[in-house]
């Protein structure tokens, strides 16, 4: 028993089974907060405290699914080449609102977090948790933070954009597909992208577009805050 | 082969985009740069897509199952950030709230302004443009 537990192989298949559980789960309740990711971790910490197996013996077979987080973030830029048309056709509200809120995200973020008197590796985790896993997690690692908490923080906040940000965008008024489109994609990355396709094509494909400009802006800006830390 | 010589295309771009990295110093993630030079390749032509599409389209569609491990690490820095859990919590739906609002007023300007400029030959579409006054309205 231990022998099989301590094996990567078994690490990756239950990994593989817990995923496909949350898929399960998700297709059958039809709620954002039924997350595949989320019930898969949850599952997995309880499988990995209950048999008191280290993350360490885990990721014998869990850096194999790491590994291919690198290709994934490189795929991305096929939903943009795919979109380029409508890219093109609102290139400027595309780039200057996923610009600017995403500087609004990074500057609300320090603001609050030194208001709460959170410590600077909480901080540098939790700059880039509006953007795309694979980005976000490097840009963390770049800032100095824990790339573990910077993974939960963006999929706790893909969560919450999914769930409460069309209502929250409604009472504000906003009744736009393309500034609705874009505030998700900005703010909540692929989680609120998921929200924002079942809103309507216009507000799946903005949210989509931000996604990945986003994710651009928020690495460069980071590069450059890097140079002066 | 098809999905093999599609997967070296996709690690190929990846290595590349780990050297761009290097060359600028590390101050951009590899991941990033392969991501945009996909995007460039693509936009000249030099990549097409069926070159690339199923395997691509297998990592987007299972994009967050590969997010499993590095999720699996909270279990190592929990004991570190339990005290700070409700500040953090607070932080992240404060902060998506207030970027979704900047982000939304950002947008609501520049095509409010765009609308304004050139109502006919914008880059807008004339039923985007009607609806657009209608919110203002």
């Amino acid at each position: 028993m231990k022998d099989v537990l301590t094996s990567p192989l078994a690490w990756l298949a239950l990994s593989v089974l817990s995923y496909e559980i949350g898929l399960l789960a998700n297709r059958r309740l039809k709620t954002p907060v039924a997350n595949p990711l989320l019930i898969a971790m949850v599952l997995m910490c309880a499988l990995l405290v209950a048999t008191g197996t280290s993350t360490e013996t885990y990721n014998t077979g869990g850096a194999f699914i790491s590994m291919f987080l690198t290709p994934a973030t490189v795929a991305l830029a096929i939903p943009i080449y795919r979109q380029l048309g409508t890219l093109k056709k609102h290139l400027l509200p595309i780039l200057l609102g996923a610009f600017v809120g995403s500087l609004a995200s990074m500057g609300s973020v320090f603001v609050l977090c030194k208001l709460f008197g959170l410590d600077s590796s909480v901080i540098a985790s939790l700059l880039p948790k509006s953007v795309t896993t694979p980005i976000g997690v490097e840009v963390a690692r770049s800032l100095g933070g824990v790339p573990s908490i910077t993974a939960i923080a963006i999929i706790v906040t893909g969560l919450f954009g999914a769930v409460c940000l069309p209502g929250f965008l409604k009472k504000l008024g906003v009744n736009h597909p393309v500034t609705t489109g874009i505030a998700i994609g900005t703010s909540s990355h692929a989680v609120g992208t998921s929200r924002a396709i079942e809103l309507g094509e216009t507000e799946g494909a903005m949210s989509g577009l931000a996604i990945g400009v986003a994710g651009l802006i928020t690495a460069l800006v980071a590069s450059v805050v890097a140079i002066f830390l | 082969m098809k999905y093999l010589r599609q997967l070296a295309i996709l690690f190929a771009l990846c290595v590349a985009g780990d050297l761009l990295s290097v060359l600028c110093a590390g101050k951009l993630p590899g991941n990033v740069l392969g991501m945009s030079l996909l995007f460039i390749l693509l936009a000249f032509g030099v990549i097409k897509l069926s070159h690339v599409e199923e395997a691509a389209d297998f990592f987007l569609k299972n994009m967050a199952f590969f997010f499993l491990p590095a999720c699996l690490g909270i279990l190592d820095v929990f004991p570190q950030i339990k005290s700070q859990l409700v500040p953090i919590l607070a932080v992240i739906i404060l902060t998506t709230l207030i970027t979704a609002a900047v982000t939304a007023g950002t947008v609501h300007l520049v095509l409010k302004m765009q609308a304004r400029r050139a109502p006919v030959e914008t880059a807008v579409p004339a039923e985007t443009v009607h609806s657009e006054e209608a919110t203002l309205s």
